[in-house]
């Protein structure tokens, strides 16, 4: 089978087994998304491509720790996400509080909402233009959901916390980005 | 910079000499976590089970009974380091479940409530056996090594407070057989005395008393008619009620 047409968790198996190239393919496929996901949540950090080369550094040493069972993306996600988290803490960029408070009680909403993505041409273009002002805890799970597709159980799994809890930030993610829309003078 | 191609990054990881960490580190990882998690859960429903039968070995239980008096005297005899290393052990507990799927997925309140509900419940079981009263029994025999300490350290007895059955009414108060230490010991009833509306002591019927012991006399600050059992030390198979209260 051509390696393009090969899953992301087929491949990881092979890197697993010693296969280099696989690695590369994984590589090409994830490098790209990552760079965006990481320059999108770290606000254009300049070192991002640093960063993403140290995530995919970090993936090959720890690819057996990843369980071909699962799908591949939300693992590599999370390292990535903990590197991009890691930055930010180390550089005082933005304040990532150790617990949030949205993640103590049951929210209701707890499955992918189609309402919230009636419209992901409009969000997305509100998103690149107000993306820097809003809080990390609400920004990334924008990013993830609206720039890189992913459902809000990978999010979750992705962020470490209830599928709820994405849930009520991208709800209260997207109502805060309409108020910035706003206030800097767009038009909705 | 330009961004890093599939191969820069493999050329990074041959230059940094970057191996595969072998399947094995994270399997026992993974594992040292589970054990760590089973100690934990272990130690917990230990101490919480510990902290019950210290509650009725010591009376405690009916402290709140005596009202403001006896809640005072609760919190200042109360082994608050159980308390804080319940605290402790629980949130080491609730933060190891949440790195694995099962834990985060949970809203925290979710996870701690359930994971206090099985810990009160499988404490409660352990209770009502008579597991601590024979570690105790093997503790004060120096028998018990580790945990023996927690053993003696639990008074016999709170010198404020006495369980027993009246055993005769004398012109002071009455006599009662203590069920610590079996002894037939004199209760004086004074007008200071606080005691429920309407209560006549009755021969055979539990009291608890709460007062400073002195030797075999004791002058009673309060009394309250006690519906206790074999858990709370009485051992007679027959006793009188508290029927004499009439309450205004």
């Amino acid at each position: 089978m051509p390696e393009s047409q090969t899953t992301d968790e087929e491949l990881a198996r092979q890197v697993q087994t010693g296969h280099m190239a696989s690695f590369a393919e994984l590589v090409r496929r994830y490098q790209d998304k990552l760079l965006r996901y990481g320059s999108r949540f770290l606000r254009g950090s300049p070192d991002v491509e640093d960063i993403v080369q140290e995530v995919m550094i970090k993936a090959y040493r720890n690819i057996n720790s990843y369980n071909t069972q699962q799908r591949f993306s939300p693992w590599i996600y999370r390292i990535a996400h903990n590197a991009f988290v890691d930055v930010l803490k180390r550089r005082h960029l933005e304040a990532v509080p150790f617990f949030n408070p949205d993640e103590l009680w049951p929210h209701p909403q707890a499955t992918d909402n189609p309402v919230l993505d009636t419209d992901r041409t409009l969000i997305r273009q509100q998103l690149e233009k107000c993306l820097n002002d809003l809080a990390a805890k609400y920004r990334e799970p924008l990013v993830l959901r609206y720039f890189d597709d992913l459902s809000y159980k990978e999010i979750s799994n992705i962020l470490r916390i209830p599928v709820g809890t994405v849930s009520i930030r991208l709800k209260r993610g997207l109502q805060q980005l309409q108020t910035i829309y706003r206030d800097n003078g767009y038009h909705l | 910079m330009t961004p890093p191609t599939p191969e820069s990054i493999l050329q990074a990881i041959k230059e940094k000499h970057v191996t595969m960490t072998p399947r094995w580190h994270f399997i026992v990882r993974v594992s040292l976590a589970a054990l760590l998690g089973i100690f934990i859960a272990l130690t917990l429903f230990f101490l919480t089970s510990l902290m019950e039968f210290f509650w009725t070995r010591t009376h405690l239980n009916v402290l709140p009974g005596f009202g403001g008096r006896g809640i005072a005297l609760l919190a200042l005899r109360f082994p608050w380091w159980y308390f804080v290393a319940l605290v402790i052990g629980m949130a080491s507990l609730i933060w190891l479940l949440r790195r694995f799927s099962l834990g985060y997925r949970l809203p925290l309140v979710v996870l701690a409530g359930g994971s206090l509900a099985v810990l009160v419940a499988v404490s409660l079981v352990l209770v009502r056996t008579d597991v601590h009263q024979r570690l105790e029994n093997r503790a004060s025999r120096h028998q018990l090594p580790l945990v023996g300490g927690l053993y003696r350290g639990i008074p016999g007895r709170i010198g404020e407070i006495h369980l027993g059955t009246i055993s005769n009414l004398t012109k002071k108060g009455f006599t009662m057989i203590v069920v610590d230490d079996r002894q037939d010991v004199s209760i004086t009833v004074t007008e200071e005395t606080e005691v429920p509306p309407g209560w006549v002591p009755t021969v055979g019927e539990r009291v608890a008393v709460l007062s400073a012991r002195d030797g075999k006399n004791v002058t009673a600050i309060s009394i309250r008619p006690f519906w206790g059992g074999p858990r709370d030390g009485f051992t007679e198979t027959h006793y009188y009620p508290p029927v004499n209260i009439q309450l205004e």
